[in-house]
């Protein structure tokens, strides 16, 4: 559709089978660039067992999938929140492949709770992975594509909650609202090198991340998964359905194509209507 | 690219040969969809120097459209009028045999005075094309597509105006210290008012229409090279001394961060983007292609 065709593309946060970021590695590698996936594949000590991690061989598996395309791929073990984890990606992806074209900024964790009672621990793990981490993969992208000197994209993936808060995820929410301001601003940074900068903000999506919601809502309201889910979909999803990873990673491709060169600094809600602002 | 073969799609206020409509019909066209064009064809009475779509450039866009091998039909339609409106839909079921896009272009800007001066005539027309075209359009596609029952695609061309109040021109990075530039008064509280009309419309409409699967979104240009803009700004150029071309020169640098002013093609590649399965989960939405001037 687009032809990426020698472009290389990052995609972090790529490590889980049903995730989102396997959905764009392959989106990316269907429309001909080579992709690099990154993620950290151990859970870190504060992360709850319901927040879904990466493990080794579902990132090597997904890194396999890109290769299936006919595309040149990479597996990387990194914490984004780590700036010599960050430099290696680069370093790694300068070193197979020479330059990098686009970064999908999609590593992210959720740690549930009220405010009241949210231990410092988990907001500093939150904010560490969702937004530094966005910033130090933003920083180090850009560096190489600003010495490159030819375009680029960067598309930081939020979330609906970077616009609409919900609560017991106000660290969870804060981070995505972060992640708007950081876009506009450095998306006006990086314009004179002709390299966009966008965020995706997806709503309720058909992944592990997803389903941990619904187990948790429907805990909650002592009903049934499916029973969750359908009562969401009724209530708030205008499209009438949740959605899938590829309803998401299609906007994100068409981000990192030339058909959107002239949009930058904008948050496109990806949320079957569910989100207005 | 997308493959719309199949597909018919309306696009209003398409006959201009410097236009968006134009250029989205043509985009829509190459993608694989059979065309309906449509324009007012006439000069508007009260306001008979204002550019508007002519029969000729919408048989033109008809020429090329079928030199590119798809189906093609010109409608003359005043979007203002329910009967017209509603007579073109009916023309595309019956010639072409489906609506599966509505490009709800059509729209007007008429370099307004201040507020205090302005005359309730051109209040009243700017909303009528604009707004009320939308909303008859809208109404007339959707009952066709519900009709059919295979959902389908509106895309309202709303504008960054319908989002920004005034031409607030920030400092660019590195300008030395100094007052910046004067803040210009460009006569577009109707058009703004307008767009913004369109904007909120759409957030409802979509959520109506979202059990028809029928996507609703409007997308939002700045500053795009068309007659209505070189036109207004020409004016506003002569108020500051200056002639368009140096007015548009300091405002890309001042303003535009992406650098250049904006091209037909870059609304058509957005508006594509929503006439198609990709953007399936998008509903509601008025999204910015304004080269990093509009974030909201």
């Amino acid at each position: 559709m687009y032809n990426l065709e020698g472009k290389v593309a990052i995609v972090t946060g790529a490590g889980r089978r049903r995730g989102l970021g396997r959905s764009i590695a392959l989106r990316l590698a269907g429309e001909g660039a080579d992709v690099i996936v990154s993620d950290l594949c151990h859970r870190p000590e504060q992360l709850p067992e319901y927040c879904p991690v990466a493990d080794w061989e579902q990132l090597e598996s997904v890194a396999g999938e890109v290769q299936g395309w006919g595309r040149r791929a990479l597996a990387v073990n990194a914490d984004v929140t780590k700036n010599q984890d960050v430099e290696m990606i680069m370093a790694k992806a300068m070193e197979s492949f020479g330059r990098i074209d686009i970064l999908v900024s999609n590593a992210s964790v959720e740690i549930a709770g009220p405010v009241v009672e949210y231990p410092e621990a988990a907001w500093d793990v939150v904010m560490a992975v969702n937004v530094k981490g966005c910033f130090l993969c933003c920083k180090a992208a850009a560096r190489q594509m600003i010495g490159q000197g030819k375009r680029g994209k960067i598309i930081i993936i939020a979330a609906q909650e970077a616009k609409t808060a919900m609560p017991h995820l106000a660290a969870y929410s804060a981070s995505k609202f972060a992640l708007i301001g950081f876009t506009q601003a450095l998306a006006l940074e990086l314009a004179p090198y002709r390299i966009n900068v966008n965020a995706v903000c997806p709503g309720t999506i058909d992944t592990d991340f997803g389903a941990q919601r619904f187990a948790r809502e429907a805990e909650a309201a002592g009903i049934s998964v499916e029973e969750a889910k359908a009562r969401i979909v009724q209530a708030r999803i205008p499209v009438g359905r949740v959605g899938k990873v590829e309803d998401v990673a299609k906007v994100v491709v068409w981000l990192a194509s030339p058909e959107s060169d002239y949009m930058t600094g904008q948050a496109i809600n990806v949320t079957g209507g569910q989100e207005a602002h | 690219m997308y493959n719309l073969e199949g597909k018919v799609a309306i696009v209003t206020g398409a006959g201009r040969p410097r236009g968006i409509g134009r250029s989205i019909a043509l985009r829509l066209a190459q993608e694989g969809a059979d065309m309906v064009v449509g324009d007012i064809c006439r000069p508007l009475e009260s306001l008979p120097h204002h550019p508007v779509g002519m029969r000729q450039g919408l048989e033109a866009l008809v020429e090329e459209i079928r030199g590119l091998g798809r189906r093609a039909l010109a409608v003359k339609v005043d979007v203002t009028q329910k009967g017209e409106v509603e007579a073109m839909v009916r023309q595309a079921v019956e010639e072409l045999g489906r609506v599966d896009i509505l490009v709800n272009n059509a729209g007007a800007t008429f370099g307004e005075p201040p507020t205090l001066e302005m005359g309730e005539e051109i209040w009243d027309k700017t909303f009528a094309i604009n707004m009320k075209g939308t909303f008859l359009c809208s109404v007339a596609v959707a009952r066709e597509m519900i009709k059919r029952g295979e959902g389908g695609k509106i895309v309202n061309v709303a504008s960054q105006a319908g989002k920004w109040a005034g031409l607030n021109i920030p400092r660019p990075v590195d300008a030395p210290p100094g007052p910046g530039l004067p803040r210009l008064a460009l006569g577009l509280a109707a058009y703004s008012a307008s767009k913004a009309a369109i904007i909120s419309f759409t957030r409802y409409f979509a959520i109506e229409m979202g059990p028809f699967k029928i996507n609703v979104n409007a997308v939002c240009p700045g500053w795009v090279e068309t007659d209505p803009i070189i036109d207004g700004f020409t004016v506003a150029a002569q108020g500051l001394g200056l002639t368009y071309e140096q007015l548009r020169d300091i405002i890309v640098a001042n303003t535009i961060p992406l650098g250049r002013v904006e091209t037909p093609e870059d609304v058509a590649n957005l508006v594509l983007f929503l006439s198609s399965s990709e953007a399936d989960f998008m509903t509601g939405q008025a999204i910015n292609i304004t080269g990093g001037t509009e974030m909201h």
